[in-house]
């Protein structure tokens, strides 16, 4: 199911000319392509560059297909890109050039009524791959864990099995949803719900992060915190014209940090 | 047929009108029995191709060694779940008999972690400032004096500020502190210094009467967890290493088709130097005849001596763990949890007992046969895919979600729908005829997938309500935790079924004859009577056939079940009787849908969607089958 993606896909215009254009084709994570590129490239249009982007979020792995096949200018993707994903470009010629967009950090969230405000690495393990199975293991008030993760499509949710799960499978136990909003509404709704979100998701009524090891899920502590990770644009050999253009204006201007800022990423450091 | 027609107009190739128009016809069915059959064909063959590849993926799993270091994982399942129990029962103890101390030491703790997050630099200056006054010497020493107490003062401020605004329920988040005990904290927390750290007396004290309290539970719980240490760290090495052979192993076999690759790239680069290095890297790439598994399995040499010692270290540490629980406890629940832990430890002990015997046989050259391939798809528990260990491919869960929910939505769509039939068809007045029948067949208008935003957001929301209400709570199930269930996707299952059932059952009421509830009324037979006893049994056929048809309509159902059911990909806890019912599941229709989408083609999981498929489609066939049998074996009667 890609409601999501339907959802985020958006073709959005420059204003000031209906001519022929420039059109940067987004493809790939739900993470990236969700909130934070079609923003980014909101206000880059809104500072007066004439391009049209068009932008599709259907997990990170659609990047280097769409790209490959030639249907994508920018990959964006939530890990990095896999051996064979890399061998079928080298097939091509082609030699595809990775740029680290942002960093992300992943918020464990609980329940508002649940008392537990801070977990450890270990205790997130248990929680996630079935081995704790109450909240009373964890210091909390007694009552059966309900965990919710993303599907095996997402990024996330390989990123979170390597970041918190030492790559380990998830415990049988464990339920699928479709995307961040899913899950912060499932845990949002249910007093003994966990489960795992972009930082951008994580301020959801009902529901609050813990901390990890100690460490708040906030973007100052992006260093320190267990669970960050980087987010990449990829591209097919050194970016040219437009996507240069945008790509550099993305990742180093203020304005974009901006951006980035405001939909709950970590914008590179300069 | 044709000769009821004038034959006239004008001839094509030998064809007239009225032919050309029979061969219309007749070719627009023949496409449809022909695309039919091209499905069937196609999903036959990636289904059936399965299995082989199956056996396959089953026999590196066994070759690799992961198989061996599987066992170790399930001992550690099985072991896990003891610790677990221990370690509620002993939480809930402590909550129960030392919730005050626990209090203290956890507000304590949150405090000073909030406090010092604010005032991190504040604290940092004073701790120079200390620094820089052990340091200095002589005229330096006033300076440094003044200057600390500069920044003690206002450190002093600080605290004083941020403890009058300390968020109690924040702070104190299970409530657990009397209003007394939070003043107390409060004021010892005045002296509270961030350098040294030390707890106020209050939290020591309480620290160490908890200690003192739950220290014999507490070794007992210790040396269950400690237990499984050797076993845990045997787990971690097995998995790192057969993990490792198996990655060698897949890269080898991908190498021919890297080669190809490589040298293709190096055809079609746009640049001569790329071409160059392609080539390069394609030519030191060389292609194994077969993986040397004999060889590289040695590094298992020596584990069936770890895993006796490590097997043998759990069996005692448990068995004296268990006997050292303490027997009297000041929380109920602790008691039961203790009493399972009691029940489970034998069990688990046999357990681990023959696991391990069955390791000690186990040979990674044992062939696997195709019959494994088989059962381990249709009765294989584990439904795991995108594993960094070893994927499986089970359907056991994925099919019982599936029936479970079909089960639900028909025990609540038969008396719906069969009870609005016999309404509609033998009791209701013209006007009610044509208010019921057309609003009951437009729910089959509702797309499937509003249905599941409906159950989402409403239905599961006030089902998990109500289902909260205290005098309710005798009902097995309840209260229910998730609003994503069973019983929530049975229930709009049952609204999706309830018009096809409706409009069949309808439809066989209408075909018993006129002359059987004639002659019931005149008999002097009531109209109720007639129904019950001439007109349902007389269509008891074609009401089977229905419910026969709504059952295929509920079990292909897809959007609703992936939103609604839950996703949880394990056979549901059916100790818990009928209440089974608000749990999760993930069901056959669901799972295609969710995995299908990222899989790559001829893949293992590619097939193994495609078998999922052809179980679906051969429970519909059976369906319909066994339908058109009912109505043509027991029709006629009628």
């Amino acid at each position: 199911m890609k409601i999501t993606a339907t959802i985020a896909i958006g073709t959005i215009l420059a204003a000031a000319s209906s001519f022929a254009q420039d059109t940067l084709v987004f493809k790939g994570s739900d993470t990236l392509g969700a909130k934070m590129v079609p923003q980014l490239t909101e206000a880059y249009t809104a500072a007066g560059n004439k391009v049209g982007f068009e932008i599709a979020a259907e997990g990170s792995s659609a990047a280097f297909s769409n790209l490959l096949a030639g249907t994508a200018d920018i990959g964006m993707s939530s890990r990095d890109v896999k051996a064979e994903e890399k061998d079928a470009f080298t097939a091509k010629g082609e030699k595809l050039v990775e740029i680290v967009a942002a960093s992300d950090m992943i918020a464990v969230i609980v329940n508002d009524k649940n008392g537990v405000r801070d977990l450890t690495v270990k205790q997130i393990e248990g929680i996630f791959t079935g081995d704790i199975t109450d909240w009373s293991e964890v210091g909390g008030k007694a009552g059966a864990i309900s965990v919710y993760t993303r599907n095996t499509t997402s990024g996330t949710y390989k990123s979170f099995q390597e970041m918190a799960m030492d790559k380990r499978d998830y415990g049988s136990s464990t339920q699928k949803m479709a995307g961040n909003e899913q899950i912060a509404a499932e845990v949002a709704n249910n007093p003994n719900g966990i489960g795992y979100v972009g930082l951008a998701y994580a301020e959801k009524d009902g529901a609050r992060a813990v901390k990890v090891a100690g460490v708040s899920a906030k973007p100052k502590n992006a260093d320190s915190y267990a669970l960050s990770r980087k987010l990449y644009y990829y591209v097919i050999g050194e970016p040219t014209g437009e996507a240069k253009k945008f790509l550099d204006w993305a990742t180093t201007s203020d304005g974009a940090a901006k951006v980035i800022e405001t939909v709950g990423f970590i914008p590179n450091a300069k | 047929m044709a000769t009821h027609f004038k034959r006239k107009g004008k001839r094509l190739l030998g064809i007239d009108r009225q032919d050309a128009i029979k061969f219309f016809f007749g070719g627009n069915a023949m496409i449809s029995i022909l695309a039919l059959g091209a499905i069937c064909v196609f999903l036959l063959k990636e289904a059936v191709l399965f299995f082989p590849q199956h056996q396959r993926d089953l026999e590196i799993f066994r070759l690799t060694g992961q198989e061996y270091a599987n066992f170790v994982i399930e001992e550690m399942e099985e072991y896990t779940e003891l610790k677990s129990l221990t370690n509620q029962a002993y939480y809930q103890e402590m909550n129960e008999a030392y919730g005050v101390e626990r209090g203290l030491i956890d507000s304590y703790g949150a405090l000073a972690g909030s406090i010092y997050d604010e005032g991190e630099d504040l604290a940092d200056e004073l701790e120079d400032a200390r620094d820089a006054l052990d340091e200095a010497e002589g005229e330096a020493k006033v300076t440094a004096q003044g200057n600390l107490d500069k920044i003690q003062k206002q450190w002093d401020e600080f605290l004083k500020q941020e403890l009058a605004k300390a968020d109690r329920a924040m702070i104190d988040s299970f409530g657990r502190l009397g209003e007394q005990e939070w003043q107390q904290l409060i004021e010892a927390m005045l002296e509270w210094d961030p350098v040294e750290d030390v707890p106020p007396a209050l939290v020591a004290e309480a620290e160490k009467k908890l200690e003192q309290g739950m220290a014999s539970f507490d070794a007992a719980r210790s040396e269950i967890s400690n237990a499984g240490s050797e076993l845990s760290r045997l787990r971690g090495e097995l998995i790192k290493v057969t993990t490792e052979i198996k990655e060698e192993a897949v890269a080898d076999m991908s190498a021919a088709a890297r080669k190809k690759a490589l040298l293709e790239g190096s055809v079609n680069a746009k640049t001569e130097e790329t071409r160059a290095r392609l080539k390069k890297q394609a030519e030191e790439i060389t292609i194994r005849e077969r993986f040397p598994y004999a060889e590289r399995i040695q590094v298992l040499e020596g584990s069936d001596e770890k895993h006796k010692v490590a097997v043998a270290a759990m069996r005692t540490g448990v068995t004296t763990g268990v006997a050292g629980l303490p027997t009297t406890f000041g929380s109920e629940e602790a008691g039961t949890l203790i009493d399972r832990v009691r029940a489970k430890q034998p069990e688990l002990d046999g357990y681990l007992a023959e696991s391990l015997e069955e390791s000690l046989n186990w040979r990674f050259d044992e062939p696997v046969g195709i019959l494994k391939s088989l059962a381990l798809f249709f009765l294989g528990k584990d439904w795991v895919t995108n594993s960094s260990f070893h994927d499986f491919y089970g359907l056991l869960p994925l099919f019982t979600g599936s029936f479970l929910i079909s089960i639900i939505a028909l025990v609540v769509a038969i008396p719906f729908s069969l009870g609005a039939a016999i309404y509609v068809n033998r009791l209701a007045g013209p006007t009610q005829q044509n208010i019921v029948k057309p609003v009951i067949e437009l729910i089959e208008a509702i797309p499937s997938v509003v249905l599941g935003f409906f159950g989402i957001i409403v239905l599961g929301e006030a089902l998990r309500e109500v289902s909260q209400v205290a005098w309710l709570s005798w009902i097995p199930g309840f209260p229910m935790q998730e609003r994503l269930n069973i019983l929530n996707a049975g229930l709009l299952l049952a609204l999706m079924a309830v018009p096809t059932m409706f409009t069949l059952c309808e439809d066989a009421i209408n075909n018993v004859p006129s002359s059987f509830t004639e002659a019931s009324l005149a008999l002097g037979g009531s109209k109720l009577q007639t129904v019950l006893k001439v007109v349902v049994p007389t269509a008891v056929s074609g009401i089977l056939a229905a419910i026969l048809l709504g059952f295929g309509r509920v079990i292909g159902e897809t959007m609703v079940v992936l939103l609604v059911a839950g996703n949880q990909i394990a056979i549901p806890d059916f100790s818990q009787g009928i209440g089974v019912i608000t749990q999760p599941a993930h069901t056959m229709t669901g799972i295609i849908a969710q995995e299908m989408g990222e899989v790559t083609a001829d893949t293992i999981h590619y097939r193994a969607l495609f078998s999922v498929g052809l179980v679906l489609f051969t429970i519909s066939l059976l369906i319909n089958i066994s339908a058109r049998r009912i109505i043509k074996r027991f029709g006629h009667a009628a």
